[in-house]
């Protein structure tokens, strides 16, 4: 009697364990949105806290270096002034010069919605946030999200609330992007190597500390956001294609706050 | 009791997903991530809870798979069968607990957690197998420091033996 009883409540147990895998395969979205959209005041204080305990613990080790490094970036900001201004009068020539040929003048495409970092893979090797702005603010896969003016993911999947963003450094990331300069197209891939634009051509000349940005390509994705700069090149001439490490610009282990690249074409 | 004492380890294992996918992953320690979840499922084991340790492996698995990218299965196993399995091995084998035991368990369970993660991600290299080292001593390490404590507060019931 007592072993029939055991067995029956082993196969109850087996078959509730089924049901309710059955069930987490096909409600995870729902789920994942409305758990996301329950916990997302307290998890925007959890990971802001993160952030600054990291920030705390990192300053400590680098004390030794920010004198040299706030001498570095303060010259590098005086230089920058210099070409913000030439910028801005290239600019103006630039907008004289097409309607001068009766071009249309270059309108933005794209505007910027603001949105926290509720979350964060916990695991190792998997680079994704989730953020709280979702298909109620028309975020749709593919976007752009960027920081401080630089790209630092795309829009992995869109939730009614929320979304999952997988980050330029995540193995699974495949942007389109260029060199600035040379124009030569690629692709930017992520992992734990870091970061890799691969697929540009053998005859492309590559300089170490060239700007990294998006082609456009593909459609998704506006041409120009900044992504990094050039470092060593990771390929031989006997390689059909050169790979180049690309350094990124933003610090992807301190977000708090990014913003969705959402275009204002609505077709 | 006992359903209180399910539905209480059910909200820890809530609060501990909450900490990894909010606090803990905000920061590194040496390059790698704590995981509080991992680590308090096995000082449940360690200490010998074993019913409330199969509770808390099913509602990690549970709530993991909710805020988290990985898949179904890969949770299963990470959460679930190797802390399973490794936990039945120490019974057996080793089943008096004792600091150099509970090291072992510690360093080969979170070994064998990430060189699955490691496996499933296809990212073998030298740097990912570094990561493995260091992410087994730095949450194995902590995970030596609650079960020390948590034992310590047990009284004499708990003490560890050389």
């Amino acid at each position: 009697m007592n072993g029939m009883r055991r067995y029956f409540r082993f196969i109850l147990s087996l078959v509730l364990v089924c049901v309710l895998l059955v069930l987490l395969f096909q409600t995870k979205s729902t789920l994942a949105d409305f758990s996301w959209r329950a916990v997302r005041p307290i998890s925007i204080a959890m990971n802001r806290a993160g952030v600054k305990v990291s920030r705390l613990f990192s300053a400590f080790g680098e004390i030794v270096s920010l004198r040299e490094q706030n001498r570095l970036l303060t010259e590098k900001i005086a230089r920058m002034e210099v070409d913000g201004s030439r910028i801005a009068e290239l600019e103006h020539e630039n907008n004289l010069l097409q309607k001068e040929i009766g071009f249309a003048g270059e309108n933005k495409s794209y505007e910027l919605v603001p949105a926290k970092i509720i979350g964060r893979e916990p695991t190792t090797f998997l680079d994704y946030i989730i953020i709280d702005q979702g298909k109620d603010m028309e975020l749709s896969p593919g976007m752009a999200v960027i920081s401080d003016g630089t790209l630092v993911g795309q829009l992995k999947e869109v939730y009614e609330n929320s979304a999952k963003v997988v980050l330029i450094t995540s193995k699974n990331s495949a942007i389109q992007a260029m060199l600035q300069v040379n124009r030569s197209k690629g692709i930017l891939r992520g992992g734990i190597s870091g970061l890799a634009l691969e697929n540009i051509s053998q005859d492309a000349e590559i300089v170490s500390g060239e700007y990294v940005v998006t082609s456009g390509l593909g459609g998704k994705m506006e041409q120009g956001i900044l992504i990094g700069k050039t470092g060593g090149n990771r390929s031989s001439s006997s390689d059909i294609f050169q790979s180049v490490s690309v350094e990124p610009v933003a610090d992807l282990s301190k977000l708090e706050l990014v913003f969705v690249a959402r275009s204002l074409n609505k077709s | 009791m006992k359903i209180i004492r399910t539905f209480s380890i059910i909200i820890i294992a809530f609060f501990l997903v909450l900490l990894d996918v909010s606090f803990f992953s905000s920061f590194e320690i040496l390059g790698v991530t704590f995981l509080s979840a991992l680590v308090v499922l096995l000082v449940f084991s360690l200490v010998g809870v074993y019913r409330e340790f199969v509770v808390l492996a099913v509602a990690l698995v549970f709530f993991f798979n909710i805020f988290s990218s990985l898949p179904v299965w890969l949770i299963l196993v990470i959460f679930l069968f190797i802390p399973a399995a490794l936990t039945y091995l120490r019974t057996t084998y080793l089943p008096e607990i004792s600091l150099p035991v509970a090291i072992i368990f510690l360093a080969l369970t979170c070994l064998a957690f990430e060189l699955t993660l490691l496996l499933s991600a296809q990212e073998w290299s030298r740097i990912g197998l570094e990561k493995v080292l260091v992410f087994t001593a730095v949450n194995s390490g902590i995970g030596l420091l609650i079960f020390s404590g948590v034992r310590r507060l047990g009284g004499n019931r708990g003490k560890i033996k050389f």
